[in-house]
C-alpha cells in the first residue's frame, strides 16, 4: 500500500549545511495495517510522512501510495489519504461542520456525500453537540477531535498520523489513540509516526524504527522481540539504535 | 464551484465574522475619517471672525487709522499685540511675524482694509476736486470666483479621495494580512495544502478576499465623506460651500480604477504574506509599501500637470487617474495606463505568490 525505495531528503542550511534528514529508506506499510514509524525527536519522521502526503519532493529515491508515485501523482494520492500532524491547527470563526465542507468541496466531493459523511464521522468522534460551535472557545480534545475529522470527511482509505499524541494531556492522548484503533476496525490503512514506545507497543501491527533519517529495522513486535533477543521494546529500541 | 470562489468564500466568512475587524473598518471608514477631515477643516478655515481676535499695537497712530483698525474683524486694539502698526510720518509699517500663522493672516487683513480705506479716501477727494473718475480710474477690476458648488466639491474630492482610497487600500489590505500569512502561523497550510486543491487557486481566492476587503472599506470612505460634505462640513479646508455629486459613469469608472488597483496592493500583501512566516515578519515587510503608497498618493494633492508616462507608473497613475476622473478630465489613455500597468504587476506578483507556494522551503521554513 505505502511504499519507499532508497527514499532520501537533504536540506541545505545556510548554518547548517548539507542536512539528510532522511537517508535511503525502505519502508513498506501494507493494506489495512496499523503501521508505526518510532524514532526520537529529529529522526526523519516528519519529513517522510510529509513526502508521503505530497507536501515534500524527495530529492532521490521513489515512494508510492497505492502505487501512486508521489512525485508525479500527487492528486491521485491525495484522493486517498487523510492527514493529521501534531502542529496541525483549525480555522478560528468557523463551525466544524463548516471546516467539513470546505474540505471535502475542495476535494470535489458532492455537498450531500459530505452531509452523510460528516454525520458518520461526528457520531464517530461523538462531536455532533460541538458540531455546529465555531471553535474559537474549543478545549485541546475539541480540536484535535475536528483535526481528525478533517481527516476524515473525504472518506480515506489511508491516514497518516505525525505525532497525533504530540502535547497533549493524558487524557487526551489516550482517546486519540482510542480514535487510531477505531479508525483500524473501520478497515483503514493508518501509518502514524511517534516517539512514544508504549503508542507503538499498543497499536501497530509492525513497527519502523528510524534514527538518522535511515530506516534501521522493521517488523512486528515478535520479529524484533526475536531478532533482538529482548522482550521490551524500550531495550529493542536502543539496542537498534546505539548498534 | 471554481476552487478559487471556495477559497474565497471560506476567507471572506473568516473576515466577516471578526467582528473587531469588521467594526473597526465600518467606524474608521464612516465616522472617524469623515469627522478628522472636517476637523482639519474647521481649523484649517475658519469662519470669518471666529476664534480668538488677534491683538493689534498702535505706535503713534492717529484717529484714521485707529478707525480703520477697530472696524477690521478679526482684530482688537491692545497696548502689546502680536501685530504692531508703526508710524514714521505719513508712512505706516504693519509688523508681524510670519511664522505665527494667525498674526500673519491679521496683518493681512488689515493691509487690505488699508488699501480699501485709501481707494476711498482718494475717491472723495479727487470727486470734490471735480476730477472725472476716468482720469484717475480708467477701468476697474474686479475677481470673481465663477466656480460652481459642484465644481468647488469636485476640487475637493479629486484631491483628497485619491489619497485617501490610496492610504486606505494599503492599510486594510495590510490588516487582513493574516488571510496571507495566517495558515502559516495557525498551522492549518499542511492540512490546505494535502487537499486537491491548485496552489494556483489558493493564492487567487485569497488576493480576491484581501482586494474585497479592501475596496468595501474604501466605498465606506468615499460613502462617508460624501455624506459629511454635503452636511455642510468643511472637509480638509475646502470650505463648506460645496456640493459633492458623482455621476454613474464616474463612479464605474472610480470601481475600476481602484479595482485594478487594490489587485495589485493586494498581490503585493500575499506574495509577503506567504514568504513570511508570521504576522510580525509580514509587518516588516510591508511597511515600507505604506509608506511608498503615502509618498505616491501625495501627488494627487498638486494641480501640475504630470504627463502620459506618469500615468504608467502603478499607484502614482491609479492616483492622478482616480483625480481626474472626479474632475471630469480624464482622458481613455490617462484610465487605461494605470490599469494595465497595475494589472501587469498583480499577474506578476500573482504568479511569483504560487511560485512561493510550492517552494517547500518558504512553506516549512522553521
Amino acid at each position: 500500500m505505502i511504499e519507499t525505495r532508497g527514499l532520501t531528503k537533504v536540506y541545505h542550511s545556510r548554518k547548517r549545511g548539507r542536512i539528510t534528514a532522511v537517508d535511503a529508506l525502505d519502508l513498506e506499510c501494507r493494506g489495512g495495517e496499523v503501521y508505526a514509524l518510532l524514532g526520537p525527536n529529529g529522526a526523519g519522521k516528519t519529513t517522510v510522512l510529509r513526502i508521503l502526503s505530497t507536501l515534500i519532493d524527495p530529492t532521490s529515491g521513489s515512494a508510492t501510495v497505492d502505487g501512486h508515485d508521489v512525485a508525479t501523482a500527487k492528486t491521485a494520492i491525495r484522493r486517498l489519504i487523510g492527514v493529521v500532524s501534531y502542529e496541525t491547527g483549525i480555522y478560528e470563526r468557523m463551525t466544524p461542520r463548516e471546516i467539513g465542507y470546505y474540505v471535502g468541496r475542495l476535494n470535489d466531493i458532492p455537498d450531500a456525500t459530505i452531509a452523510q459523511q460528516l454525520e458518520y464521522v461526528f457520531a464517530l468522534l461523538r462531536m455532533q453537540e460541538f458540531a455546529d460551535e465555531r471553535t474559537d472557545d474549543f478545549s485541546t480534545g475539541m480540536k484535535q477531535k475536528t483535526v481528525i475529522m478533517r481527516a476524515l470527511v473525504t472518506a480515506p482509505r489511508i491516514l497518516i498520523f505525525d505525532e497525533p499524541t504530540a502535547g497533549l494531556d493524558i487524557l487526551t492522548a489516550k482517546s486519540v489513540m482510542d480514535y487510531i484503533r477505531l479508525l483500524r476496525t473501520d478497515g483503514k490503512t493508518i501509518l502514524f509516526s511517534t516517539h512514544v514506545l508504549s503508542e507503538a507497543e499498543k497499536l501497530a501491527d509492525r513497527i519502523g524504527i528510524i534514527h538518522r533519517g535511515r530506516l534501521i529495522e522493521q517488523g512486528t513486535l515478535a520479529d524484533l522481540q526475536t531478532r533482538t533477543g529482548k522482550t521490551d521494546l524500550e531495550d529493542i529500541f536502543f539496542a537498534f539504535v546505539q548498534e | 464551484m471554481s476552487k478559487t470562489w471556495i477559497v474565497y468564500g471560506k476567507e471572506m466568512r473568516v473576515m466577516r465574522r471578526d467582528r473587531r475587524l469588521v467594526i473597526g473598518v465600518a467606524v474608521t471608514s464612516l465616522i472617524v475619517l469623515p469627522a478628522l477631515m472636517g476637523v482639519l477643516g474647521r481649523i484649517a478655515d475658519p469662519a470669518p471672525g471666529q476664534g480668538q481676535p488677534v491683538a493689534v499695537r498702535l505706535v503713534d497712530a492717529d484717529s484714521l487709522v485707529r478707525a480703520i483698525v477697530a472696524r477690521t474683524p478679526g482684530v482688537v486694539l491692545s497696548p502689546s499685540g502680536a501685530v504692531s502698526i508703526v508710524r514714521d510720518g505719513t508712512r505706516y509699517t504693519i509688523m508681524a511675524d510670519r511664522t505665527e500663522p494667525r498674526a500673519w493672516t491679521a496683518a493681512s487683513r488689515l493691509q487690505e482694509a488699508f488699501d480699501s480705506a485709501r481707494a476711498r479716501i482718494v475717491t472723495e477727494e479727487l470727486t470734490r476736486l471735480g476730477v472725472p473718475s476716468r482720469a484717475w480710474q480708467p477701468f476697474g477690476i474686479e475677481m470673481v470666483d465663477t466656480s460652481s458648488r459642484e465644481g468647488r466639491g469636485a476640487l475637493l474630492m479629486g484631491t483628497l479621495v485619491p489619497y485617501l482610497v490610496i492610504v486606505l487600500l494599503v492599510a486594510n489590505a495590510i490588516r487582513s494580512l493574516y488571510v496571507a500569512v495566517g495558515e502559516k502561523e495557525k498551522s492549518t497550510l499542511a492540512s490546505l495544502l494535502v487537499c486537491n486543491v491548485p496552489r494556483r487557486a489558493i493564492v487567487l481566492g485569497k488576493t480576491l478576499a484581501i482586494m474585497t476587503f479592501a475596496i468595501v472599506a474604501s466605498a465606506l470612505l468615499i460613502t462617508g465623506m460624501t455624506v459629511f460634505a454635503n452636511a455642510g462640513f468643511s472637509l480638509g479646508g475646502g470650505g463648506a460651500d460645496m456640493t459633492i455629486r458623482l455621476s454613474p459613469a464616474q463612479i464605474v469608472l472610480l470601481l475600476l480604477n481602484i479595482t485594478s488597483l487594490a489587485l495589485l496592493i493586494s498581490a503585493v500583501i500575499m506574495i509577503l504574506g506567504t514568504f513570511a512566516r508570521t504576522q510580525r515578519e509580514a509587518g516588516v515587510y510591508t511597511s515600507p509599501l505604506l509608506f511608498i503608497s503615502i509618498f505616491l498618493a501625495v501627488f494627487s494633492f498638486s494641480s501640475a500637470d504630470f504627463g502620459l508616462a506618469a500615468h504608467a507608473v502603478p499607484i502614482l497613475g491609479n492616483s492622478l487617474a482616480m483625480r481626474e476622473t472626479i474632475l471630469g478630465n480624464l482622458t481613455p489613455a490617462h484610465l487605461a495606463l494605470p490599469m494595465t500597468s497595475s494589472l501587469l504587476v498583480f499577474a506578476v506578483l500573482t504568479w511569483g505568490s504560487v511560485r512561493l507556494y510550492e517552494r517547500e522551503t518558504v512553506l516549512f521554513r522553521p
